[in-house]
């Protein structure tokens, strides 16, 4: 958690704060009263417990909860309804229903008075109403949810605001609480988590609380399935098509719809999510982990078509073969690399130079000239995925490597981390062929399919939901600025977002962070204090997770473990290590002979040291088996969300989980965040440290170390300096700002880039419905269909093209390229008689004239386009339409800014913000003007030597 | 004089937005060939990506958007060689 700001609204404080009914104090006294029966021994218990929470004081307090004592006062007040009820279960049900029936009776009668006076009838949810409710339903899961969190932040989220949560602080309650609200509000809610395991643990954990707030109609819809509470699930497998879209048609028109991301993503894109039904007044988003939604999911998922049969996957992948060797040879063909291509790793861009292109299309002519089946168009996308993957692509920054004992697999960051979403089809092609020499036939090959269209989160949950979102997260104040900037630029500022500690406050200790000078060194260091840390002197103390980013680094640990400690139990937590221990069990449950079964068990127990059977997933193996002390977990970033490591025997007192981060700032400062709070869930001990070594640093980070920005402005030597003299922890801040500062701007221009063909779109469908008014309904919404297949096959062909899922400062040129498309689309083909309409004709014409329209042969160094492109938009009559689009944007853009009238200071301050050196001007304006760089040095030197003196 | 590059012509563009917004007063001071400089090497077809919500102020430019400033502040509206020492100062 931040540190205390003065817009925070802490959940100990906010009786203080607010002074009206939604009063923390009063909903306290009030759920009280309603469920004792009177105010007796409430007094009392404010002064023993709960004034510590709510008053002055917010020190923590330890003894009875709220829940409890209320439940004994209920009991010795109302002693034969708690016999006669015969459960304590059964005793709060009956309880809360009758207090509720009071509630709503008041309610009504305030109404009829209302109503009676001519007043506004309000229909609002009553504070009391929240509270008695949560009760219910916290008392329906046995306690495991804490009802202070549930309370407050569930009705502040209800009521439309985001809510940040310490991990570890009841997220469940509050999502249950939030729900709760908005339904009974008549919202339908879709409640979302990040990955399938997730979502369906939420859905676990919550159904009962629901059924007892008498909101039964809840779903949980995951890809393949749909599962309503205690019922058989409907499959897809087992239904026809038509049945499997009209379950889901009835799945998405229920109260609460539970779903994680990519499920929806996909049903989305494949218009299986129906309008929102009209007897709800709104359709809202809760999401728990919510920042993965605005911040990490950001990649478009692809809907995927048929595979291509086996002649052309292999003749593919023999393209991709010889595209890959191009672009080696592109590589050696010039001493100086940027003469052929130019990368900007930070804005996540690469392309050729006119010399570049020119090289690779000669080379392309040649090969066509001896192969005449060969498909110079296809090969001239390969090469450009191939340069992409080279330049771009860092492993286990853009993608990481699942591995086992036996394979290989390529799969995005997010992917290995549990969510569905992966990496584009034809970068994990590339990338196979890249890699494939290194790791030898382990490597599996991507199965490639076609790609019907592709769409970011952000862009389908504006569509389902508008501004109805509400986030839930331990994360939305991220440590780095840049995040918390980029957040703020979404709507989630600290105004909008309620910011909970837990009950008690939280327990984690941060000790300090660890520098290293090699990779090895620091895996060393962290196997050395774990051991320390789990099996001081030989006996069991403490459970230990040494997270690392990399699947393979963490098999590297786990056997080096193995090796010089084997008395200690080690216990792997990778994807491939889940998805191991599903297929095994899967294999033994339907193995039907004895004898088979009874070695394929024995062989699960060796490997993974519990019987078949006894937890469905490794999810719930690690979570209750691998807190036991002396135990260490070795896991990469799969254990970064949902995962309640729950402590066994003495771990707890003996300190609880100690996390281990070897390799700090490998994906994200959030990702560490949540790495280091599986340590002291709710009220446990817990303790955490970051370590890193020089190798993950960039060359400019290693630059500023060298400088002395690390140590005190004394010059730092990389290969021998003292690393105990280097301030690590402003290190890893300055090392988070920069890798959360790449996410912010290639996340940006991905959503900004989904967002222009959402509207051209739009914009083509307007056209449509004009063009065609009059037509029957049928034959205009056959049109749209197509033009959207159209556009989005188009559109997926030039991002491939240009940069792919990572893309850069190609906007202008991407825009450009939709809106030619547009008007192409529009101008040439929807007045045409539709009955006559050849769609793949249109394709093809729009195929072989949009890029010489649009500058697929441009110049490498300069955007203007040539003669001939210009013929070519006048042609098509596009070419003032074109530049008047741009130009009326600009235009707008002017106009708004206009009379602002722009100050001395202000230029100052754009300058100054920006962070410019005198270098970096002097460099730009010599390359502005022409002038060589070597030319201007001395006077540069002199003008620097006046600013000094 | 040789081709720009794509980031230069880019940040004319962004340059041309905030010049249009400059107060009158410094409007005056520019010459015109600057502006047409602008104009002529604007990046045909690009948007400057403006947060429209954001003052002016509060924009994120290109690099080369915030040299050109720099450069035109410099040569044009500071009034002598102190001013333009002290502005030179605030750059890192």
């Amino acid at each position: 958690m931040a540190e205390n700001n003065q817009n925070e609204v802490k959940i100990f404080n906010w009786a203080k704060e607010s002074q009206n009914d939604a009063n923390l104090k009063q909903i306290y006294h009030d759920v009280w009263v309603h469920l004792v029966g009177s105010e007796a021994g409430f007094n009392e218990f404010y002064n023993e417990c709960l004034s510590g929470r709510i008053g002055e004081k917010q020190e923590p307090v330890s003894g009875t909860s709220f829940q409890e004592r209320l439940l004994q006062e209920m009991k010795e007040h109302n002693p034969e309804a708690y016999e006669a009820a015969g459960s304590e279960k059964q005793f709060i049900k009956n309880k809360c229903a009758e207090a509720l029936k009071k509630v709503h009776e008041a309610q009504a009668e305030a109404e009829a008075k209302a109503k009676a006076n001519n007043e506004p009838a309000k229909k609002e949810v009553s504070n009391i109403e929240t509270g008695i409710e949560s009760y219910l339903g916290q008392a329906a899961t046995n306690g495991y949810l804490s009802y202070d969190t549930g309370v407050a932040a569930g009705k502040e989220m209800g009521d439309g605001k985001n809510a940040n949560v310490e991990c570890g602080g009841g997220k469940t309650s509050i999502c249950i609480t939030a729900t709760n609200h908005a339904v009974k509000n008549n919202c339908q809610v879709f409640l979302t988590s990040s990955t399938e395991n997730l979502s369906t643990q939420s859905f676990n954990e919550s159904i009962a609380s629901f059924e007892a707030m008498e909101i039964t109609s809840v779903v949980l819809i995951r890809r393949d399935a749909i599962l309503y509470p205690g019922k058989e699930p409907i499959t897809k497998e087992k239904c026809t098509p038509e049945q499997w879209k009209e379950a889901l048609r009835v799945a998405y028109s229920q109260k609460v719809v539970m779903a994680d991301n990519g499920t929806i993503l996909q049903h989305k894109m494949a218009g299986m999510i129906p309008e929102k039904d009209a007897d709800f007044s709104e359709r809202r988003l809760i999401a728990d982990e919510g920042d993965y939604v605005k911040l990490d999911q950001y990649h478009a998922a692809e809907m995927l078509g048929d595979e291509y049969d086996q002649e052309t996957a292999i003749a593919r992948l023999q393209s991709r073969k010889v595209a890959y060797e191009l672009i080696q040879e592109l590589k050696s063909h010039h001493s100086d690399a940027s003469a052929l291509y130019q990368a900007n790793d930070e804005n996540g861009y690469v392309d050729y130079t006119k010399a570049g292109r020119e090289f690779i299309a000669s080379r392309i002519r040649e090969l066509a000239a001896k192969d005449p089946t060969l498909n110079a168009q296809q090969l001239s996308e390969f090469a450009y995925d191939a340069l992409k993957v080279e330049i771009l692509y860092q492993k286990d920054r853009d993608y990481q490597i699942v591995v086992d004992e036996n394979h290989a697999t390529i799969v995005s960051p997010e992917r290995a981390s549990g969510a569905s979403i992966d990496l584009p089809q034809g970068v994990q092609q590339a990338l196979y062929v890249k890699l494939r020499k290194d790791y030898g036939k382990r490597l599996v090959r991507p199965q490639e399919r076609q790609v019907l269209k592709s769409m970011t989160i952000t862009t389908a949950y504006k569509e389902l939901f508008g501004d109805h979102q509400q986030l839930l997260s331990g994360t939305l104040d991220s440590p780095s600025k840049q995040t918390q900037d980029e957040l703020e630029k979404m709507g989630v500022t600290k105004n909008t977002t309620y910011y909970c500690d837990t009950l008690h406050g939280c327990k984690l200790q941060e000790q300090p962070t660890r520098l290293y000078r090699t990779n090895d060194e620091m895996f060393k260091g962290a196997i050395d204090e774990a051991v320390a840390t789990a099996k001081p002197d030989g006996q069991e103390h403490r459970p230990v997770l040494i997270n690392t980013v990399n699947a393979e680094d963490v098999y590297k640990i786990r056997n080096q473990l193995r090796t010089e400690h084997p008395d200690i139990r080690v216990v792997t937590y990778t994807l491939a290590e889940s998805e191991s221990f599903k297929q095994a069990q899967r294999e033994i449950e339907k193995e039907t002979n004895e004898e088979r079964k009874a070695a394929l068990s024995a062989a699960f127990e060796k490997k993974f040291d519990v019987k078949p059977g006894v937890f469905k997933s490794y999810d719930e193996f690690i979570k209750k088996t691998a807190g036991q002390p002396g135990t260490v977990i070795v896991g990469n970033g799969i254990v970064g969300r949902g995962t309640n490591i729950k402590l066994l025997g003495d771990a707890n007192e003996n300190g609880g989980l100690h996390v281990i981060i070897a390799g700090a700032g490998a994906c994200s400062s959030r990702d560490d965040e949540q790495i280091k709070h599986r340590a002291s869930r709710g009220q446990d001990n817990g303790s955490s440290r970051s370590t890193l070594s020089l190798e993950n640093l960039s060359p400019e980070m290693l630059a500023r170390l060298e400088k002395g920005e690390f140590t005190g402005n004394e010059p730092f030597d990389l290969q021998t300096g003292d690393l105990s003299k280097v301030d690590a922890e402003t290190l890893l801040a300055a090392h988070y700002e920069e890798v959360d500062a790449r996410q912010t701007i290639v996340r940006g221009n991905e959503n900004a880039i989904d967002q222009m063909r959402q509207d051209a779109m739009k914009s083509i469908e307007e056209r449509i419905k004009t063009q065609l008014q009059g037509k029957p309904e049928a034959e205009i919404s056959q049109r749209i269909v197509t033009a959207q297949a159209l556009l989005n096959y188009r559109v997926d062909t030039i991002k491939n093209r240009a940069s792919g899922n990572i893309l850069g400062s190609q906007h202008a040129e991407y825009a450009a390229e939709v809106r030619a498309f547009e008007m192409l689309y529009t101008q040439q083909y929807i007045s045409e008689d539709p009955s006559k309409f050849d769609e793949k004709a249109a394709m093809r014409d729009i195929e072989s004239i949009l890029p010489s329209v649009m500058g697929a042969e441009q110049d490498g160094n300069s955007q203007t386009y040539t003669e001939e492109q210009l013929r070519s938009l006048e042609n098509l009559g596009l070419a003032d339409t074109y530049f008047e689009f741009s130009q009326s944007q600009i235009e707008a853009i002017v106009t708004h800014f206009q009379g602002k009238s722009v100050g001395r200071e202000t230029l100052q301050q754009m300058v100054v913000d920006s962070g410019l050196t005198q270098d970096a001007t002097r460099k730009i304006m010599q390359q502005l003007s022409g002038q060589p760089v070597q030319e201007q040095t001395a006077r540069k030197q002199h003008q620097d030597q006046i600013v000094r003196e | 004089m040789e081709k720009i590059s794509k980031q230069v012509q880019m940040a004319c563009s962004e340059c041309r937005i905030i010049c249009g917004c400059l107060g009158e007063d410094l409007k005056k001071r520019v010459p015109s060939e600057f502006f047409d400089f602008l104009n002529k090497n604007s990046l045909p077809g690009y948007v400057p990506n403006f947060d429209l919500s954001q003052p002016i102020e509060k924009q994120k430019l290109l690099p080369e958007t915030s040299a050109l400033i720099s450069a035109m502040y410099l040569k044009y509206l500071c009034d002598n060689d102190e001013e333009r020492l002290k502005f030179a100062g605030l750059l890192k």
